[in-house]
């Protein structure tokens, strides 16, 4: 009787999976999303490293420098470098030639000898967000020389220069960039999370909403074959789908952190083979997890479009608590390996700190999803038992 | 031989199905008529244990159906209104895929499968995919697919609506010949004509119950009408 049971669930599995390889749909949802993102990810926080390293030398290309000789000397003594300016300042900032440009006024001299305001223009783009660092530091070293110099003139009229500073504000940033490389981890375990239930997604919801809508149920159902098995045959084809998707993200993921500067952003990674494959071994118990759910939500629903529709909603809730962990941090509790999602995101946070797992969390990850996946493939064979399954919307 | 005897069915409020009984015997083919929301459908999904009866019971062979689910399925081979195939199988893939779920050996299934493509006469279609094929050519992989197993009994519900006439026509043969292998065929249609050129014995279903049962010319001396077409008005609608 067995024997008949494993036979039956092989050849619905064996079908379902040549009829998901040859759905492009299927193939696309399983594919493109753990292929793509790690490297979308990758490529964001390179920039991001790369804005945080030594940065190049300023050149600040001025015009009428004669003027100003006060201004210059002290630009070059913080590290900029004056250069000569080019022939049309306005055209040469909007061609993106130059970030910017300073242009002394010619009475410079005169005004400022007088204790005057006296005047530097800075052409700038602001369209262009390349340059906004540039004319930061521009800007800010102008300013720096214009509030050293009045320090001095108060100094000379015996004036206290503390009376110009009423209020200090000092800021400090918290999201320093150890921050948002864990950030980056978090959500690169994010994106694995999301693969493992897009993986199985498509075939999920084709071979129980799709096999009503094009009428192919009624005849299935009429065969003489135990309920039970084609349920779980098609749970393990949309299984396979999902292990492929968490591999092929886990390897894009192993590799986009190999890419990415972490260096730069000052964390530790550990990225050893060992430790590529627990953080497998972290994201597989969400697999059939996240496989048997979508089977019951999309044959809970009455057609193709509805089972999409609440779908979509269900890609939330695995998604939650790494959405939840980027904007607010918790420190891992031995309980959280026991809720899948919460588990993958804790416990691969742990691998990645070169913390190893212990027993328990094994334990509590692969439980609950065993005894998860049992539970939705048992509702799943009572739901094929209803005559309501056949019911279209 | 399926044998259903006082068949009722609901569904909420609506009764489908009243009172259904009849008998369909070994090399005939019985013919279940009537207008569309007779109950027709009702009853065929019922005769093989797809839909469950509130009263009554169905024997399939000797089987009970509601107590014997699948043995009573292996004898039977049914042909649903719904002709859903998967359009990224070849038609040949489609049949195939049935024939493993009822456990056919390889070699059998392909022999047979064969034999069924020559027989429907399928070969321009068989290495196709069904994406995108017509009615008549899906009403032919469904019927292969129905029939992979050589089941003693046959259920076909309306297996001619939407063909063209060569499709029809090969139909026809087809549970002609089906029939003169000794097997049970029921056969569903509204279509008068259809079934009164088929059928070796007729059941009229009008509201969820039997309102007649004969041949052709039994109905038709029965209502004192001149020709089956008014002797089938006559039996539906009494007060008309």
């Amino acid at each position: 009787m067995m024997s008949i049971w494993w036979r039956i669930v092989r050849i619905v599995a064996k079908k379902e999976l040549v009829d998901g390889f040859r759905d492009r749909r299927a193939l696309a949802s399983a594919l493109a999303f753990p292929l793509l993102s790690p490297v979308l990810v990758a490529l964001m926080f390179t920039a991001i490293a790369q804005d945080h390293a030594t940065p190049p030398v300023l050149e600040i290309p001025v015009a009428g420098a004669e003027h100003a000789p006060g201004l210059v000397s002290f630009l070059e003594t913080a590290g900029a470098e004056v250069v000569d300016p080019p022939a049309d300042p306005e055209t040469a900032v909007a061609m993106g030639d130059v970030p910017l440009v300073l242009v002394v006024d010619t009475d410079y001299t005169e005004r400022f000898r007088e204790g005057r305001p006296a005047r530097v223009a800075m052409w700038v783009d602001s369209s262009r967000n390349a340059n906004r660092s540039a004319v930061k530091r521009a800007t800010y070293l102008v300013e720096a020389y214009s509030s050293q110099t009045a320090l001095q003139r108060l100094v000379l009229r015996g004036v206290d220069p503390q009376l110009l500073s009423p209020v200090e504000l000092a800021e400090q940033d918290a999201a320093g960039p150890q921050q948002r490389a864990a950030n980056l981890l978090e959500m690169l375990v994010m994106m694995a999370v999301m693969a493992a239930f897009l993986g199985s997604m498509y075939l999920a919801m084709d071979s129980t909403a799709g096999e009503r809508e094009r009428r192919s149920l009624e005849p299935l159902l009429s065969l003489p074959i135990p309920r039970s098995a084609l349920v779980v045959g098609k749970f393990l084809a949309a299984l396979t789908f999902g292990t492929l998707g968490v591999i092929l993200a886990t390897t894009t993921m192993v590799v986009a952190m190999d890419l990415t500067p972490l260096e730069l952003l000052g964390v530790r990674v550990v990225l050893t083979a060992p430790a590529a494959f627990a953080l497998l071994g972290v994201l597989l118990p969400l697999v059939p997890v996240a496989a048997a759910l979508q089977l019951l939500v999309a044959s809970g629903a009455t057609s193709f479009k509805e089972a999409q529709t609440w779908l979509s909603m269900t890609l939330f809730v695995p998604m939650m608590p790494g959405m939840i962990m980027t904007v607010r941090p918790v420190n891992p509790q031995t309980w959280m390996a026991a809720v899948p999602g919460l588990s993958q995101q804790v416990l691969s946070g742990k691998v990645l700190r070169g913390d190893g797992l212990t027993a328990v969390d094994v334990g509590l990850a692969v439980g609950s999803s065993a005894a998860l996946t049992v539970l939705a493939l048992v509702a799943l064979s009572a739901l094929f038992e209803r005559e309501r399954i056949l019911k279209r919307g | 031989m399926i044998h259903a005897r006082t068949l009722r069915k609901s569904f909420g409020d609506v009764v489908a199905v009243h009172d259904v009984s009849f008998e369909a015997p070994d090399g005939q083919i019985t013919g279940l008529l009537g207008p569309n929301g007779a109950g027709k459908s009702t009853t065929m999904r019922m005769l093989h244990g797809l839909l469950v009866p509130d009263t009554g019971s169905v024997t399939i062979d000797g089987i009970d159906v509601a107590t014997d689910t699948l043995a009573a399925r292996r004898t039977v081979g049914v042909l649903p209104d719904a002709l859903g195939l998967y359009p990224r199988l070849t038609a040949v893939e489609n049949v195939e895929y049935y024939a493993a779920l009822h456990g056919m050996p390889d070699a059998e299934a392909k022999a047979r499968i064969a034999a069924l493509v020559e027989r429907l006469d399928m070969g321009s279609i068989a290495h196709r995919r069904t994406a995108g094929f017509s009615q008549g050519e899906r009403m032919k992989v469904a019927l292969a697919r129905a029939l992979v197993h050589a089941p003693q009994n046959i259920l076909l519900d309306e297996p001619t609506n939407g063909l063209d006439v060569m499709s029809t026509r090969a139909v026809r043969a087809m549970v002609r010949s089906l029939r003169d292998e000794g097997r049970c065929v029921v056969f569903s249609s509204h279509i008068m004509q259809e079934v009164a050129a088929l059928c070796d014995h007729i059941v009229v279903v009008a509201r969820g119950q039997v309102v007649a049962r004969g041949t052709a010319d039994e109905l038709v001396a029965r209502t004192g009408a001149s020709n089956l077409e008014d002797a089938f008005v006559a039996l539906v609608e009494p007060d008309a």
